[in-house]
């Protein structure tokens, strides 16, 4: 062993002129005195950013809890299993899912096109990508409507092939596809960007064509953060109003989002069943956000992870 | 954003780079573009006077003096909110962290309308705190200050989800160094952490500003479409739109486009100046090593 | 004079320092010698207020340490990174510990102007006070980082590695001059490595720690004339380590 002590040459002895420790006299020091961190503010920071989240977060949802509370037992199932409402839930849930799957090739596509070819004002374009995050949801939904009506710009072009988009499922599905294409842009651009090169060309050099190289070697790595982009534009999609009231038709058990009905709902100052409505959708969403932080973690636990400090 | 290694893709040929390109500007074009470009012929449909002319009436006037008015309450104060709790949960671990990051995240899982709602709940008239508001005649539902609490909700975590990545990217070794150097919390936070951040922060608080000028779904729930008291631009907006005043509308909504453009070119530019100085410190980092 | 009395600190299950009690003069110039995972850069930083210790206690100068924070202890740090403030000119590094003084003792904005050409001209940077860190040579930041720590006039300087991303030459450039600072000076200096010949070559008295003990304390004298007999203690990579016989 190459470890060495020389702890039998106490300090005293080391030449050094040091009177001896004491040990008397000197209290430990109990852990409970340590403070969490050196950095001051900890109070401060910590009491001004719980005392603005219960006001503006937790006391309402408190009140939402207690006002769906009060429905009684046997009316739950009648408020939110009555058919329209069945049919909303279907509509929001369902046709979220569906724009949330169509922007899945879409979104590949333009990370694939922005990371990968240097084109000019490529900048420019990427910022573009940003538009529906922007743009109020309302603007939105005016301008969809006008694109796609019987006589819009896009919508003339699909009448000639008997297709009609505003005022039906359809219109929907375009305004949530329109709503939710950041979010999957967003989540595959970092992964394709930091991608190993190195593996791609060994691939390459082992013979493999270009579309093998894409389907094998890069789409798979891409996987996690695509449906993490797709879950949060599914997410973003249930809760949408604004950009699909326009374009929607809005007519009850057909294009009617679950939104629209708690509207309804608040309308006829039906505030319990607003209030359960919504529960509803707060608990679906929340298991929602969950899926999608465990499924970041998924895409974060390939990594090595150092975490700094 | 690298700019990767241009060239050298995987093999493909040049046509289909191309074609790649060209599909990708095609769907920009008609899922982005155009909507953006039918708002302004929308707009002009009539000619630039009747637009100009829907911009000058009072009520779109209140109207956008509402939406400025809103934004600059709600920008500041989640500003604050922001840095403060980046400051917190950045730099401290404590038992109930992760609770207070959840919490940030809540309004995104929100529905706007379920936002709008829980305030409708809380001060409307059936409401926990109604009655007491009403007997103080202190108006929150269907007044301002039920639009400003609501779109706080709707817009809370923007600032604080910019900033707070990259001050846990960035580390405390700065701000152990200022407080060797005798540095009062104020005076780290100021001289050393702002500095450090303040491109992310205007970031959020752009996106921010984006957010709360342009909120619809619990505005709409919460401000009981009083004209020329409680209606801020996008109701207006769809006041107009349902009235069939399609120029008047597509107007008002020209100039909230006009504010997400410059908005996500704002963005563009202020991130493509940070990272040229995180490109310039890691260059000056890694010449350390 | 430091005095540390059974100082404990765990990291989660570690022990990262057992139980140390170790004195320290006033006005010596001492190293810290040690792998990595020794407890070194932990001991130094329990000693500048930078972490708490588990148990055990510091006193300085005859005063517990434990209430007083890293502002209140008159230390100077450099940190492994230099930490510099990479937004800020070189001058305004150096002038920030007596800019954020409070403002009665503050001096005036002539006397900090003195103070900090001063210290540029003692660690050989005169004029360069323009400059931004990033346009700086690691031996030059480093040599900042030390200007910016001697700025609050500190009756204790704490290096942590403070030249171990530097190529042969500037390190032992800087190494006599740290040592000559310290001659001039004379603050009790701590400064803690891994590279065994540096520790040897400049300090009074080496403490060799290892898995959180003190393992020797000694002068480099005694030290080089027990390693002749034994293997050195570690090999850190790259630096020359004392060859035996």
């Amino acid at each position: 062993m190459a470890a060495f002590s020389t702890r039998s040459t106490s300090p005293a002895n080391s030449g050094h002129r040091v009177t001896p420790i004491s040990p008397s006299g000197v209290s430990a020091v109990s852990s409970s005195r340590r403070r969490r961190s050196v950095l001051p503010g900890f109070g401060l920071t910590l009491g001004f950013t719980s005392l603005y989240l219960a006001l503006i977060v937790v006391i309402p949802l408190a009140g939402l809890l207690a006002q769906a509370g009060r429905v009684p037992w046997a009316a739950i199932g009648a408020t939110l299993a009555n058919p329209r409402a069945l049919a909303a839930f279907r509509v929001s849930f369902g046709i979220s899912f569906l724009a949330a799957l169509a922007n899945l090739p879409v979104g590949l596509l333009l990370a694939w096109a922005l990371t990968r070819y240097p084109f000019p004002a490529r900048r420019l374009v990427d910022a573009l990508i940003d538009l529906p995050f922007a743009l109020p949801t309302a603007v939105a939904g005016i301008a969809l409507t006008a694109l796609y009506v019987d006589d819009g710009w896009i919508g003339a072009v699909l009448a000639h092939f008997g297709i009609a988009v505003a005022f039906t499922p359809s219109g929907i599905a375009v305004a949530l596809a329109f709503v939710g294409l950041p979010f999957v842009v967003r989540s595959i651009q970092p992964v394709l960007a930091d991608l190993d090169r190195d593996a791609e060309e060994a691939a390459l050099t082992l013979g493999a064509r270009p579309g093998q190289i894409f389907w094998r070697v890069i789409l798979p790595q891409l996987v996690p953060a695509a449906l993490t982009g797709a879950a949060l534009a599914f997410a973003r999609g249930v809760g949408e109003y604004g950009s699909v009231i326009f374009i929607a038709g809005n007519r009850p058990a057909i294009s009617e989002i679950v939104p629209l009905l708690i509207v309804s709902k608040l309308e006829q100052y039906d505030y319990p069943g607003a209030a359960l409505l919504a529960t509803a959708m707060l608990a679906l969403s929340l298991v929602m956000l969950l899926l999608i932080n465990l499924a970041q973690r998924w895409t974060a636990a390939g990594d090595p992870v150092t975490h700094a400090g | 954003m690298a700019a990767g290694r241009a060239g050298d893709g995987i093999g493909e040929p040049a046509w289909a780079c191309w074609v790649l390109v060209f599909a990708a500007l095609a769907v920009i074009g008609v899922m982005l573009v155009m909507p953006l470009i039918v708002i302004f012929a929308g707009a002009l449909a009539q000619g630039w006077n009747v637009a100009a002319a829907a911009l000058a009436d009072p009520d779109a006037q209140s109207a956008i003096r509402l939406t400025l008015l809103v934004a600059a309450i709600v920008v500041p104060l989640n500003t604050v909110f922001g840095l403060a709790a980046a400051w917190c949960l950045v730099h401290f671990r404590f038992p109930g962290r992760a609770l207070l990051v959840t919490l940030i995240e809540l309004p995104f899982a929100v529905s706007p309308v379920v936002a709008g709602l829980l305030y409708v709940l809380l001060f409307g008239l059936q409401g926990w705190f109604g009655p007491f508001l009403r007997d103080h005649g202190v108006p929150v539902i269907f007044a301002l200050p039920g639009i400003v609490i609501a779109t706080i909700f709707v817009t809370l975590p923007l600032v604080a989800r910019q900033v707070m990545p990259l001050m846990q990217a960035q580390g405390i070794a700065e701000e152990e160094a200022a407080l060797t150097l005798g540095a009062n919390g104020w005076q780290i936070f100021r001289l050393v952490t702002l500095p450090k951040i303040r491109w992310a922060l205007l970031t959020g608080m752009l996106l921010c500003n984006a957010r709360a000028m342009g909120e619809f779904g619990a505005v709409s729930v919460v401000s009981g479409r009083i004209t020329g008291a409680t209606m801020t631009m996008p109701l207006q907006i769809e006041n107009l739109y349902n009235s069939y005043s399609l120029p008047a509308a597509f107007a008002m909504a020209s100039l909230l486009s006009l504010l997400a453009c410059v908005t996500i070119f704002l963005r563009m530019a202020l991130e493509w100046h940070g990272e040229r100085v995180v490109a310039r410190g890691a260059r000056a980092v890694s010449v350390q090593r | 004079m430091i005095r540390l009395c059974r100082l404990s600190r765990n990291f989660g299950p570690t022990k990262v320092l057992r139980s140390i009690d170790l004195v320290i003069e006033t006005g010596s110039f001492v190293a810290l010698l040690g792998p990595s995972g020794s407890g070194k850069t932990t001991l130094l930083r329990l000693l500048a207020g930078l972490d708490h210790p588990d148990a055990g206690s510091i006193h300085i100068d005859g005063k517990p340490a434990d209430g007083l924070h890293p502002g209140e202890r008159s230390i100077g740090f450099v940190f492994k990174s230099y930490a510099l403030f990479n937004h800020m000119t070189v001058f305004e590094n150096i002038a920030f510990g007596l800019r954020v003084r409070p403002r009665a003792a503050r001096g005036s904005r002539a006397d900090t102007r003195a103070a900090v050409e001063r210290l540029l001209s003692m660690v050989h940077l005169e004029g360069l006070g323009a400059r931004l860190p990033a346009q700086l040579s690691g031996g030059q930041r480093q040599r900042v980082a030390l200007a910016r720590a001697l700025a609050v006039e500190p009756r204790i300087l704490l290096l942590d590695e403070p030249f171990g991303a530097l190529d042969r030459q500037v390190r032992e450039e800087l190494r006599a001059w740290l040592r000559q600072l310290h001659d001039q000076l004379h603050t009790t200096t701590v400064f803690v490595s891994h590279d065994q010949e540096e520790a040897l070559a400049l300090a009074d008295r080496v403490i060799v720690l290892r898995g959180g003990e003190i393992v020797a304390d000694a002068t480099p004298a005694d030290l080089r004339g027990v390693l002749a007999y034994r293997l050195p203690l570690h090999h850190s990579g790259g630096v020359t380590a004392l060859q035996h016989g």
